[in-house]
């Protein structure tokens, strides 16, 4: 086990042991998801507990890039703020050569690269977070426009209509494959969010945070209200499919 | 050749506006580059950069502070106010004169929700300095007594329109240069707004008598009007 000590050390079976570890931290983070649908983007959160005397509204965890570029991390959050800043700069810095807004490909791009230099040299630790940046393309038209893009430790990127990363992301990320449905509707998206989070998130609604990207406006944040309402929903349709499950029972009984 | 002299801009604050007004040609010694340029550049919601001053410079500084600003509203999450605006632009004008220096003379117009409007006025050294009516370039030398004489606190828009159409005629009069186009903008509560004059200024020509007796010294005395 002497091969997980340093970056540079591959191991006999090709492994860089930092970067799995960091892997590890990032599946140790809180729960975090991304969902594309018809004309927005959806971002869901899910928030620790705060201690009593904290202050809820100063945890960010879905954080604006650019106006019409939003991420949401896993993992360190630490990491996190650090590699969103320099994102921030990246986002400005293109605009003022390009006369532009960067794409979302572009930005991904930045930082798995940036998340990827971290594992090559020694002496500086692999980021400890993954991210999904989702955002509005600055020119191709319609249905391609909206793009979400999920980084790793290691310097991956990959593209994506619905993804969860961080704590129980296996779980959650079966879930949204079972109940993708492409062209979805803002409030059909918000709905799949939060019932996708609430399969994790411990005491409910006041631990979700929820965020909808709407083309030309900026990121729109639900209060807490708005979420717990959806809650009630599916709350509400849970309940009716269990009376249909049952009413089905007993007419089998019968 | 450094164009600061020629970019030929002034502004003021008004009862609840600040405005700006620039001419709009780019000269290259004798030639006139471009005829409608508009130097006056958003930087941010609620304020306004009327430029003065080689393009290339003037250009890049305005883009240069206005995407500093965005990221600064990205990274803390607020907007930073006029102030803020005006003693950054300072800042980096004066680090900036004794290694790379932008040649550029600024007129910064605000409006602020908390004190009204505002406004700043820089040189390429580095000075900030915050009169109520002010210029740039060699009309300066015109408009900044005319402002003494003119300007007064609380105009409306359409006694500083007014004020606005003076300093024009003024200079269409007096100034060696003929100015052929303005463009006016201001800032107010509801943001940045273009405002097209009403009035078209045009000099009127004095013709002067050839056949009138003249003086001593050869100049014919009677000015036809």
């Amino acid at each position: 086990m002497s091969y997980d000590r340093a970056i540079t050390v591959f191991s006999p079976d090709g492994h860089l042991f930092q970067v799995e570890y960091a892997m590890q931290a990032v599946k140790q983070g809180a729960a975090a998801l991304s969902i594309k649908c018809n004309d927005c983007l959806i971002f869901g959160a899910e928030l620790r507990s705060p201690a009593k005397l904290q202050k809820k509204s100063s945890v960010k965890k879905i954080l604006e890039i650019d106006d019409h570029l939003v991420c949401v991390c896993a993992g360190l959050t630490a990491d996190a703020r650090v590699l969103v800043n320099r994102a921030r700069v990246e986002c400005q810095s293109y605009r003022l050569q390009n006369e532009q807004s960067p794409p979302p490909l572009f930005i991904s791009r930045f930082l798995a690269e940036l998340q990827q230099q971290y594992t090559v040299r020694g002496g500086r630790r692999p980021f400890g977070l993954a991210t999904l940046i989702g955002g509005y393309h600055p020119y191709i038209a319609d249905e391609q426009n909206v793009q979400l893009y999920q980084t790793i430790p290691s310097g991956v990127y990959t593209e994506w209509k619905a993804c969860a990363i961080g704590r129980k992301d296996k779980m959650l990320n079966e879930f949204l494959e079972k109940h993708y449905k492409g062209n979805m509707s803002e409030q059909q998206g918000i709905k799949m969010a939060i019932r996708c989070l609430l399969e994790v998130v411990e005491h409910g609604a006041k631990n979700i945070d929820i965020g909808v990207l709407v083309k030309g406006k900026k990121l729109r944040k639900l209060t807490e209200t708005e979420v717990n309402n959806v809650v009630e929903e599916i709350k509400k349709d849970e309940a009716e499919d269990n009376d249909d499950a049952t009413m089905d029972d007993k007419k089998q009984g019968q | 050749m450094s164009q600061l002299g020629f970019g030929n801009s002034f502004g003021f604050i008004g009862k609840d506006y600040a405005l700006v007004a620039t001419d709009c040609a780019v000269p290259r010694s004798i030639i006139t580059m471009k005829s409608y340029d508009d130097k006056i550049q958003k930087v941010a919601d609620q304020t306004l950069f009327c430029l003065s001053g080689d393009v290339g410079d003037r250009k890049n500084f305005g883009e240069f502070i206005g995407r500093n600003l965005k990221w600064y509203e990205m990274r803390n999450g607020r907007k930073l106010d006029n102030d803020g605006i005006a003693n950054f632009t300072r800042s980096t004008l004066a680090q900036s004169i004794r290694r790379n220096p932008y040649m550029v003379g600024v007129i910064q117009a605000g409006y602020e929700e908390t004190s009204g409007p505002c406004m700043y006025w820089f040189d390429y050294f580095g000075t900030m300095s915050t009169p109520k009516a002010t210029a740039q370039g060699l009309c300066q030398y015109f408009l900044l007594s005319l402002f003494d004489r003119h300007w007064k606190a609380g105009m409306s828009l359409e006694e500083g329109l007014t004020l606005v159409e003076l300093c024009i005629e003024q200079l269409s009069k007096r100034y060696v240069i003929s100015l052929q186009s303005f463009i006016v903008k201001i800032v107010d509560k509801n943001g940045v707004r273009q405002i097209n004059l009403n009035k078209q200024v045009k000099l009127e020509q004095t013709k002067i008598d050839m056949d009138a007796p003249k003086t001593a010294t050869g100049i014919p005395t009677a000015l036809k009007q």
